[in-house]
């Protein structure tokens, strides 16, 4: 029988009650049980590169529209209340 | 034109030499439609120059920037005896603007040297100010050498988002 799919925590995120702050300490716990060195896999280097290498991430490229989208976020959540 | 973009304009008025770095840092590198990163503060990195520092904090202080140590004010005189201290301990000094904006002046950048990351830094333009920011490489290199939770944390979803990123681009 074959495995069953892997199920992203998506409707923990998105239901209206604490589950999406229980979902962050899940996160938070499972990482601060690892301990000893980060070791970085080549393949994340080799994609940390590929992107350092587009031309909109050379010196002199305007990045003004990845700060007007942070705070179009933050006002979105800001107004955020629950029913 | 919006409180740090002041603040790094005023920084770099003054001809004090500092690099963005950290997840706000990380945030320059990214491309329409990807993950950006939410931090408190942001994080500046200087050279261990008693002079640079006394640059950097007038500038601060000449956009409405308050100076802290810890959870202190930064003693007053700020004078070269007192940068030097604080050089010698390599010491955090935060600036805010007490409505929400926390800069972190800090002369330690885990595994790295200022000098190595100034040499390879990108400028970027943002509000049209031009910005040093770290290599994101550097930037990557130095959160696994801190290691702390929200590295690890942060280097989890900064490689899941260069995957989906560099995967639909294929």
């Amino acid at each position: 029988m074959p495995a069953p799919p892997r199920v992203m925590p998506y409707n923990d995120f998105v239901n209206p009650d604490d589950k999406a702050l229980r979902a962050i300490d899940a996160a938070v716990a499972e990482v601060s049980r690892l301990s000893g060195p980060v070791t970085l896999e080549e393949a994340y280097l080799r994609a940390v590169e590929r992107v350092e290498a587009m031309p909109d991430n050379q010196s002199g490229a305007d990045k003004t529209w990845v700060w007007e989208a942070i705070e179009r976020d933050r006002r979105h959540f800001a107004r955020a209340r629950r029913r | 034109m919006d409180p740090f973009s002041a603040l790094t304009r005023a920084l770099t008025e003054s001809g004090a030499r500092f690099v963005v770095i950290g997840a706000w840092g990380a945030n320059y590198y990214a491309q329409a439609g990807s993950v950006v990163f939410e931090t408190r503060d942001r994080d500046l990195f200087l050279p261990p120059d008693p002079g640079n520092l006394l640059r950097a904090w007038s500038a601060c202080e000449t956009v409405g920037f308050s100076l802290w140590a810890e959870s202190d004010p930064l003693d007053i005189p700020r004078d070269r005896w007192l940068a030097e201290q604080i050089v010698e301990r390599k010491a955090l000094v935060r600036a805010t603007d007490g409505r929400g904006l926390d800069v972190d002046l800090t002369l330690v950048m885990a595994g790295f040297d200022f000098e190595t990351v100034w040499r390879e830094r990108r400028t970027f333009v943002a509000d049209g100010v031009e910005v040093p920011v770290a290599r994101l490489r550097h930037i990557v290199e130095s959160k696994a050498a801190a290691g702390r939770v929200k590295d690890r944390l942060f280097l989890a979803t900064h490689a899941e988002a260069l995957r989906d990123l560099l995967g639909r681009e294929q």
